[in-house]
């Protein structure tokens, strides 16, 4: 059973008093969000904040540091409300500074005195060790307190605030000569706690004035998308059963068994001289899986050129049939011009009386000669209009499918991209775009929750490489939601684990007579495997591409090649996610001792070897609810 | 059970020695400057703030301050400005480190209330 995890009131006490200097503002600001995550064996790690990488079945304890939240609800500078949210985080952090410092000390000098003097004497020695985180935590206080005298301040409000502080700090600490170390911090402590809860009082007031809504929510994201999670006390979501993704169970998924056949053939053809077929089937396979969409298009941009073919051919024979037309047309009026110029000339001498009228008759015939050529050329107009048309249609067609082309071309690339980069990196939501639901409830900085609990056992369905993304959003009136802090979670098998594989490897076999003077001879045989894995947090590289494995093989060899199937079983080391693997194995039947190697790539059908749980491309883990 | 202080002796050799002695152990030291009425009151808010017998802080009265000037010129000093406040008369205490190294310097011309007081020993025990 899980140890209950305690949950620190503020990660404040985590930080070091220098980053409390009143005058200087920090480069980049204190996340809200501190997580502790804690795995299934009770271990708890720190989180990162930003990206990090926790293990799959863990639960992450979120702590939420006040101090940063108002630091992060009035980011503008120079305005009174943003002085009060200052002075907020200041007393926020150093409260929860010398609270946690004090009770070392003050557990310290407790035991002090039960001591015997001489050990009392030396031990004593060692308190301003254990004071100097007091101090640390309580000096900015006191600097604060005496900015009214140093005349630091500018703002009257927060001159005010000094004043009064300093003048409840002076008049607590009117204590009689005697009083302990450890008194005088408590007696700090609780004047600067009273202090913090009217900071922020005034602060709450001044910012519901403003409309501020502080929002904390989950999501995980899988390859389906991305879904909220239950975040007890920020939001009404139900919370879903735990779900734990076994570690140590050997089962393989029927998509393993699909890969195991899909090796079987594979080998088959490979043992059969078939290389270069099986080859060309894990291409065929890669392309039907990723260029799918651009095989489509290309497709669709053939037909449409065939129908630009045949919708032009119609059209455009007509046109040249009646161009052939015009011509010959053409050539028959100038031959027949040339003739009635020859005649005339020649009557000139010899009719003159005769050329009126044959001019005249000439005259006529050439009018009809022309209204034929006209009435030619205007059918050749209709036929270039017609063919124009039609083509213009067609080529539009084939115009959307290039670019369809295009588009789909581009788009396998990209999505093969992702596919890569989810099979190494695992999902990446874009946290931009998680909104806060209706679901999510709403806090002033009053009520807002101190802390909560995200149980990755609790967030559904989900792979390796799948990511929790946790956000903490500002929400002011007819503004976008400001998200302050956003924290990534990817998940990982961090933990001891199975992994299992299917797929195909190739082992040395003996040299038989068959084989003649060949090379030494080696066999393609389908395998299932079993690896144990552990993840490393804070190495991507090991978790991401690296992630070795070491474990059992078991291959169906035939070593004889006689057609009946040898079990093989060896001890094998796997590499970048399963896609290299090697190792020693014995054949049972044959008692003969092999190598093998097996080269894996991320296909999903048709894989030689493709292992469960390896995010994007893989099945699910095998889960059991508890 | 309140602390009493160490009154540095006239001899000044004496009281060089006691000083140096006395930053050799470990506790925090708040050393009031002069002699009279203004450094009596002071050195008695000092012991007011210097806990009980267990705690590491300890009050001592240098009524000559000139006799420890090379004593204090010796000690490290965060910030170095600090010794020259000291040397140039113009402080009325100051403290020191467990480790012997000056910390907060309360010049003459200074309002000195409880949380002054605390804060001279606070520096001294911070980091």
């Amino acid at each position: 059973m899980r140890a209950a995890l305690v949950v620190v009131a503020t990660s404040s006490a985590l930080l070091s008093s220098h980053a409390l200097a009143l005058a200087a503002a920090p480069a980049t600001p204190a996340p809200i969000m501190t997580m502790v995550e804690q795995d299934l064996d009770g271990d708890t790690y720190p989180v990162p904040h930003g990206r990090a990488t926790i293990d799959i079945n863990s639960a992450v304890a979120i702590t939420i540091d006040k101090a940063a939240v108002a630091k992060a609800v009035v980011p503008s500078s120079g305005s009174a409300t943003a002085a009060l949210a200052s002075d907020y985080a200041t007393f926020q952090k150093a409260v929860a500074q010398i609270a946690a410092a004090l009770t070392v000390f003050t557990k310290e000098t407790t035991d002090l005195k039960s001591l015997p003097t001489a050990e009392r004497v030396k031990r004593r020695q060692e308190l301003v060790r254990t004071i100097r985180p007091v101090a640390d935590a309580i000096d900015p206080l006191l600097k604060y307190a005496k900015a009214t005298a140093t005349g630091t301040t500018q703002d009257p409000a927060a001159q005010a605030r000094r004043t009064a502080f300093l003048q409840a700090l002076n008049k607590a600490l009117d204590i009689p000569p005697g009083t302990s170390i450890a008194a005088q911090d408590q007696i700090i402590l609780q004047t600067a706690q009273g202090e913090l809860q009217r900071l922020q009082a005034e602060l709450n007031t001044a910012l519901q004035k403003e409309g501020v809504n502080l929002v904390m929510g989950a999501w995980i994201g899988t390859t389906s998308g991305a879904t909220p999670v239950h975040l007890p006390n920020f939001d009404d979501y139900p919370e879903l059963p735990r779900t734990e993704i076994d570690r140590f169970k050997v089962v393989f998924t029927a998509e393993q068994q699909q890969q195991y056949q899909d090796a079987q053939a594979a080998a088959s053809m490979i043992n059969g001289g078939q290389a270069s077929d099986a080859a060309r089937q894990i291409v065929t396979a890669l392309i039907d899986q990723y260029f799918s969409a651009t095989r489509d298009s290309l497709k669709a941009l053939q037909a449409a050129l065939q129908d630009l073919r045949q919708v032009a051919q119609p059209p455009v024979g007509t046109l040249l049939n009646d161009l052939s037309a015009l011509d010959q047309l053409l050539t028959a009026d100038l031959q027949w011009l040339q003739q009635t110029i020859t005649t005339l000339e020649g009557m000139v001498t010899t009719d003159p009386s005769g050329l009126l009228t044959a001019i005249e008759q000439d005259w006529n015939d050439l009018k009809t000669r022309a209204k034929a050529v006209e009435d030619s050329i205007q059918k050749i107009d209709g036929d270039v209009a017609k063919a124009a048309a039609a083509i213009k249609a067609a080529l539009v067609k084939v115009d959307t499918a290039l670019q369809d082309v295009k588009t789909s071309a581009a788009g396998d690339v990209t999505n093969l991209a992702s596919a890569i980069g989810r099979a190494i990196n695992g999902v990446e939501l874009n946290a931009a775009t998680l909104a806060f639901g209706d679901k999510i409830r709403r806090f002033d900085i009053d009520t807002l929750p101190l802390s909560t609990r995200l149980d990755a056992e609790r967030a559904g369905a989900r792979s390796e490489g799948d990511e929790l993304v946790v956000k903490f959003g500002i929400e002011r009136p007819n503004t976008p939601t400001i998200d302050a802090d956003v924290q990534s979670l990817i998940m990982r098998r961090l933990m001891l684990h199975v992994q299992t594989a299917a797929g195909l490897v190739f082992t040395t076999r003996p040299r038989l007579p068959q084989d003649g003077d060949k090379k030494v001879p080696f066999q393609a045989a389908p395998s299932y495997s079993a690896f144990l894995k552990k993840g490393w947090r804070g190495c991507p590289f090991w978790n991401n591409l690296l992630a070795p494995g070491i474990g059992i093989n078991v291959a169906a060899l035939d070593f004889d090649l006689d057609g009946v199937p040898e079990v093989g079983v060896g001890a094998a080391i796997s590499l970048l996610r399963d896609w290299l693997q090697g190792g020693v194995g014995y054949n049972l039947f044959q008692r003969r001792w092999y190598g093998f190697v097996g080269i894996g790539l991320p296909l999903p059908t048709f894989g030689m070897v493709t292992t469960n749980n390896s995010g994007a491309g893989g099945a699910p883990a095998t889960s059991s609810p508890k | 059970m309140p602390k009493t202080t160490t009154v540095l002796p006239a001899n000044p050799a004496e009281a060089r020695r006691l000083l140096l002695e006395k930053l050799k152990t470990d506790t925090v030291l708040f050393v009031v400057l002069g002699e009279g009425a203004g450094p009596t009151a002071l050195a008695n808010e000092a012991i007011r703030f210097a806990g009980d017998d267990d705690d590491p802080r300890a009050v001592i009265c240098a009524p000559h301050t000139a006799d420890i000037v090379d004593a204090i010129k010796g000690l490290n000093s965060s910030p170095p400005t600090l010794t020259d406040t000291i040397v140039a008369g113009n402080a009325a205490a100051f403290t020191t480190s467990a480790e012997g190294e000056i910390r907060d310097v309360i010049a003459l011309d200074e309002t000195v209330d409880n949380v002054r007081v605390l804060q001279a020993y606070t520096r001294a025990e911070e980091s």
